[in-house]
């Protein structure tokens, strides 16, 4: 049998949707479009019931993408989602409101349930409902009332679903009573009819005694000095979070990888295989794995944000601002997630019901510098920009790297202006959006979206990381013909080679090896097209490999230059950086080429996970292709100008 | 006398006599905003754009555009 869940937002649906199916659920998408589609498993007996979560909506009159969906199953009945029982829930607090829906979906005809959930919470607000007259109304289906938020009903539900009952062809609208389909404004017309009709039997089965109104809470969240504040104040605690705390398990992570690695090589017989596992494979699953904690973190936070209610007070306070732009008051989650990772700050555009403000935020969020560039840009400051102060007080290492944080915001909100202007859209934007009861969160569903969010970056996004990865590691291990096998002869003929210790040997290796490899070549390929910037092919080479994450743009220095030093790597590293000459003998790394460095990573698109999201955010290889293109052009034209500047 | 849902004060009874029709008036319908609906205003954002209003204790914040189109009488205490 396959249950259809449906219901409004801020139902508690989800929470009757774990309840019954506790671990056996997964998330997909519908066929076609990105719309998400939980499926879930409970068992009445020795029978299993597959159930499907759909997007909360509050009418079968799409205005969403997700609500477009739903109403796009439920009329068909060829499609494979199409249901054999519908479960409606209901928040009993809000009945009147809810109902809507509900008598919508009583008019598909299907057999149904209807789950008053929020029983207790409806009772304290002094909310009563009359279940047998509500009973008279919709005689040919069950109706049971729950507390899915405490776990309370399971039973009664499965017990309710295998003896539900046949419908008998009634409707709450019946068809005669329809409006005439011909009149102007068909649709408004039917959707009042509704309404009323609703409207003038309610008052026979819910009684009302003064039902409160906004807590005094909000009026602290929405308030124009510490409704900011306190946002605030939430953000900078889950930055803490996540810049401090998720170094640990990240370090972890990396470690074993490295370990995994070095074993591989080990054991495995040398040859071919052996360096693709170890060093392409290996290292490319632990690059998906290496984002899980910071993905976790954000989820749990958010999940709890949304989880009370707050999450829609921040929209509230939000939307006036970030509309000039072309964004939404709910784009402002996924920008400042940007800041630690853009993968989970796209993940999270989701919430965005309108696709070009969506569309926007998803295009923009790369622009926020987030954590993987930081290593680039402290040992590019260290090294080009003097230790000091201006103005005795005000570090100059730090202001640059606060201007280059500032630079990538302010080039997102430009950019999200211009691309306001160029996108095309058909619906004009607005904002409907519910203030639901400010709650305690459910932990248990707290925990289910983190997990979910996980699973789909591993399972989706992972595949092309892990992909580019090993064409990455082939690039950088073989080379056109037999050039590299060649030049590593040359050089172990050299003087210079026979004269170093052994570890000095293997790191001249490994940087010749790279100079010849397609990667090197590349990088000399590019050569004319970043001399203008003040880079050289070198560079060129750490450009193209920090395409697997940017962070990569120091290890590939290390290579290059040959640096073995293991215990003082980057200490080593600057200094020979310092001593890089030009062939006419100038320093490569000045002010203008290491801050037209900087401004490049600032704009530039070098992240195939963020790229990997995108492609599956938005369904299509067009909009990460148009991404990449813009944010290049960007990076060059701006890196371009700070060279040409400074110089 | 009508005045705009989008010019009420915080706080301030009103009855709604008319919708107006636009993009999203059946949206609006659908979410409880109908005619002769008692209603108020309960907060107001920061810079006096959304709003949010309370339909018989579900509160809906709408944008002031969305307001605009909504026609209501002031009832007086």
């Amino acid at each position: 049998m396959k249950i259809a869940l449906l219901g409004n937002p801020n139902t508690g649906k989800s929470s009757v949707f774990n309840l019954l199916t506790g671990m056996r659920q997964k998330v997909g998408n519908f066929p076609g479009v990105t719309v998400e589609k939980k499926t879930g498993v409970f068992y009445d007996g020795d029978q299993s019931i597959e159930i499907i979560d759909f997007p909360g909506t509050y009418s079968l009159n799409p205005r969403s993408l997700d609500e477009e969906e739903v109403s796009k199953v439920l009329k068909d009945k060829n499609n494979t989602d199409y249901p054999d029982l519908i479960m409606a829930v209901v928040d009993a607090s809000r009945i009147e409101n809810n109902l809507f829906l509900f008598t919508q979906l009583y008019d598909l005809g299907l057999p149904m349930v209807l789950v008053l959930n929020m029983w207790d919470l409806a009772k304290k607000q002094g909310v009563q409902i009359d279940l047998k007259k509500l009973q008279e109304y919709f005689p040919d289906i069950t109706i049971i009332s729950t507390n899915a938020r405490v776990g309370i009903g399971k039973e009664r539900i499965v017990e309710t679903i295998s003896n539900h009952k046949k419908r008998e062809n009634t409707r709450f609208i019946k068809n005669d009573e329809e409006p005439d389909k011909t009149s102007p404004n068909f649709e408004r017309k039917q959707v009042e009819y509704r309404k009323n009709k609703i409207q003038k039997l309610a008052p026979s089965f819910v009684k009302k005694e003064n039902v409160k109104k906004t807590s005094k809470l909000d009026l602290l969240f929405v308030h124009p000095l510490w409704g900011y504040l306190f946002f605030l104040m939430v953000l900078m605690v889950i930055f803490q979070f996540i810049f401090s705390f998720a170094s640990y398990p990240m370090d972890w992570i990396e470690n074993t990888f490295l370990y995994l690695s070095q074993l591989a090589s080990d054991t495995l017989p040398t040859g071919v295989i052996n360096n693709l596992i170890s060093q392409g494979i290996i290292p490319g699953i632990g690059g998906v794995f290496i984002f899980i904690p910071q993905i976790a973190l954000l989820f749990f936070f958010i999940a709890i944000l949304e989880e009370t209610g707050y999450l829609s007070r921040v929209v509230f306070i939000m939307d006036r601002i970030m509309r000039p732009l072309g964004l939404n008051g709910k784009s402002i989650v996924p920008l400042i997630s940007s800041l630690a990772c853009a993968i989970p700050g796209v993940m999270s555009t989701r919430t965005i019901s309108n696709w070009k403000e969506r569309l926007i935020t998803i295009l923009i969020a790369p622009l926020m510098s987030c954590s993987a560039r930081i290593p680039v840009y402290t040992l590019l400051i260290a090294l080009v920009i003097p230790e000091g102060y201006v103005m005795g007080f005000i570090n100059i290492q730090g202001l640059v790297l606060f201007g280059l944080y500032l630079l990538g915001i302010i080039g997102a909100l430009l950019t999200a202006f211009v691309l306001k202007l160029l996108i095309k859209n058909k619906s004009k934007g607005f904002l409907l959006l519910e203030l639901p009861n400010l709650k305690a969160p459910v932990w248990r569903n707290v925990g289910f979206t983190v997990l979910e969010k996980i699973k789909i970056f591993v399972f989706d996004a992972g595949k092309i990381i892990l992909a580019i990865s090993v064409v990455l590691w082939f690039m950088a291990s073989y080379g056109p013909g037999d050039t590299i096998e060649k030049s590593s002869q040359e050089l172990m003929k050299s003087n210079r080679y026979l004269k170093s210790s052994d570890d000095q040997k293997q790191s001249m290796k490994s940087s010749v090896m790279l100079e010849h490899s397609y990667i090197g070549n590349l990088g000399k390929f590019i050569e004319p097209v970043i001399e203008p910037l003040g880079y050289d092919w070198k560079m060129g080479i750490s450009l193209i490999t920090s395409f697997a994450a940017r962070e990569v743009f120091v290890g590939s220095l290390s290579t290059i230059y040959a640096v073995h030093d293991e215990r003082d790597e980057k200490q080593k590293l600057r200094e020979i950086m310092k001593n890089e000459k030009r062939k006419d003998g100038t320093s490569t790394y000045t002010l203008a080429s290491g801050m037209s460095l900087m401004v490049f990573y600032v704009f530039a698109m070098q992240c195939m996970s963020t790229v990997a999201v995108v492609k599956r955010e938005t369904r299509s290889w067009k909009w990460p292709i148009i991404q990449i293109a813009f944010m290049g052009i960007m990076a060059y034209a701006f890196a371009l100008l700070t060279f040409l500047i400074l110089s | 006398m009508n005045v705009r849902l989008s010019d009420c004060k915080i706080g301030e009874e009103v009855e709604i006599s008319k919708i107006e029709d636009g993009n999203i008036a059946s949206k609006l319908i659908e979410m409880g905003l109908t005619e002769k609906l008692i209603t108020q205003i309960v907060l107001i954002a920061p810079l006096g754009d959304p709003i949010a209003i309370d339909i018989n204790g579900f509160i809906l914040s709408i944008r002031k555009a969305e307001a605009n189109q909504v026609l209501v009488k002031k009832i007086n205490p």
